[in-house]
């Protein structure tokens, strides 16, 4: 390029400006800036954060109160086997779930815990036969010798009709391998029980319940299935945004790291519960997926609104609350 | 406070900005509103200023946002039929700021005007204004190479016009095309 083209481009930006116009549009700009309110646009994103935080846990804390029917039925907890034993009573209904934990009682309310399993048995009479027949043969003992390698372990809770009304009674089952040796804990009464020969073998039926290994390929490819469902309604969301296209999927570093730490440290918390417990508590499984979006949802509204990238993590979020909830229907 | 630092910042920087827009849009009271109109969107967004830039950089980078916003607009107008009807072919008068500056200048403006607006941005920044590769790839959001190959292909288009130019007046032009 010639400097006489250079020159004449510089000619060309030396555009005089209209002292007029200008100085008329500093006083509006200056008359706007005062009528401007105060900025608020980092502040209203705390209240309404909040707010949301609070009614989702005022909704899963009201989920986990406990109903007027419970209240009704009067259950009333009995603190030994021998109870149910010399009340000949009327078995109604058993929870069943697998756990690894000795202390944990797992066998709770199946509508508030993902891997409990209501036990219905219909017309097989063998398997409350088989509890009644062990907890008769049943012998105390001060405390058994067991390892977690070789036993497996089952939470049994056995609600039971005697002297006109329901009581319930939480038994730990632990099952010793290559032996006919059950040993039991009365966890209302911290009770060990020793059942032998026969009546340890029928027990054996209540081994083969496994809701762990049940659950964890139903987690896994129904959570396929959202992530790909995810996927899918992302890309519509994209095609309708193309902003969306050119964006960068994290600001930066901190909310890339931040993200997926959060994310890692929620599976890892859902499945070491499922693994170490053997349930997962709804109400904790709808809370972490909630903190696992918040962080990037206010990243998203707090740096770039405009980027529509909170669309994505929106529709992230309802999907995966969805996953949770047919989960919770389906085990 | 923040008032007064943003008429500071007006008094120092708004004849730049202004004349960037200009160039861009090429009417001076276009140009007017739209640099009141970044101080403003700078004013209300100041929170979001991290001072990774110089502030006159994201000054620039907000006008040139509000001058996309400008086009676009201008190019929905266009597809509302009744809007159409009524609104004047764009016919892009040379404005008479320019056309004082003597029949060389005019036409070297219409030139540039006639570039597509990545290149004028690249030519206006590079060779006019006079930063530096690295700040005119902050302020547009390209890599400094493309910011190298915009100018450089920006200057032939514009030699290619002149050159037609100096083919139809054969007065004027002659130097740039040497």
């Amino acid at each position: 390029m010639t400097k006489d083209l250079e020159h004449s481009l510089s000619e060309v930006y030396d555009v005089k400006r209209d002292p007029e116009l200008k100085r008329a549009s500093k006083e509006q700009l200056s008359k706007r800036m005062s009528q401007a309110k105060k900025l608020k646009s980092r502040a209203k994103w705390h209240p309404l954060f909040a707010v949301i935080t609070l009614c989702t846990m005022l909704f899963f804390l009201i989920l986990t109160l406990p109903t007027g029917d419970n209240d009704e039925k009067a259950i009333h907890t009995s603190a030994t086997v021998s109870v149910l034993v010399d009340e000949r009573p009327w078995i109604q209904n058993v929870l069943v779930a697998e756990t690894r934990s000795e202390h944990y009682f797992a066998a709770r309310n199946p509508s508030l815990y993902i891997g409990v399993l209501d036990f219905d048995w219909g017309s097989d009479l063998d398997w409350p036969k088989s509890l009644e027949i062990a907890m008769q043969e049943a012998r105390p003992v001060s405390r058994a010798k067991w390892n977690h390698e070789q036993t497996d372990i089952r939470d049994i809770k056995i609600e039971y009709y005697a002297k006109n009304q329901i009581n319930e009674l939480r038994l730990k089952v632990f099952y010793i391998d290559q032996t006919n040796l059950v040993y039991m804990k009365g966890m209302d009464s911290g009770q060990w029980y020793e059942v032998r020969g026969e009546s340890a073998e029928n027990l054996q039926m209540y081994r083969a319940i496994r809701t762990v290994d049940d659950i964890v390929p139903i987690l896994f490819f129904l959570g396929m299935g959202s992530m790909m469902l995810a996927y899918l309604i992302g890309l519509l969301i994209r095609d309708k945004n193309p902003i969306l296209k050119r964006t960068k999927r994290f600001i930066n570093n901190r909310h890339k790291v931040i993200t997926l730490s959060v994310r890692f440290l929620v599976i890892g918390i859902v499945l070491s519960n499922l693994y170490l417990l053997g349930v997962v508590n709804i109400t904790v499984a709808f809370l972490l997926v909630t903190i696992m979006f918040m962080y990037p949802l206010y990243m998203e509204l707090r740096y770039r609104k405009e980027m529509k990238c909170h669309y994505i993590v929106i529709t992230q979020y309802i999907i995966a609350c969805l996953y949770v909830a047919v989960i919770c229907l389906l085990i | 406070m923040r008032q007064r630092l943003f008429e500071q910042y007006y008094e120092q920087y708004s004849d730049a900005i202004y004349k960037y827009i200009f160039l861009l849009v090429g009417h001076k009271e276009t140009a007017e509103d739209l640099t009141q109109e970044t101080f403003y969107r700078g004013f209300k967004h100041y929170a979001k200023f991290q001072e990774q830039a110089q502030i006159q950089t994201w000054l620039r980078k907000i006008a040139r946002n509000i001058v996309y916003d400008y086009y676009r607009r201008k190019r929905i107008i266009r597809f509302i039929p009744f809007v159409a009807q009524y609104e004047p072919p764009d016919m892009s008068p040379i404005p008479s700021e320019i056309v004082e500056k003597g029949e060389k200048i005019a036409s070297l403006y219409k030139a540039l005007s006639q570039l597509k607006l990545e290149y004028r941005e690249a030519l206006i920044l590079r060779k006019m204004e006079g930063l530096s590769i690295k700040e005119t790839a902050q302020i547009l959001g390209w890599s400094e190479a493309k910011v190298k190959n915009n100018t450089a292909r920006a200057i032939q288009a514009l030699k290619k016009i002149v050159g037609k130019e100096v083919m139809l007046d054969d007065e004027g032009f002659r130097a740039f095309t040497k």
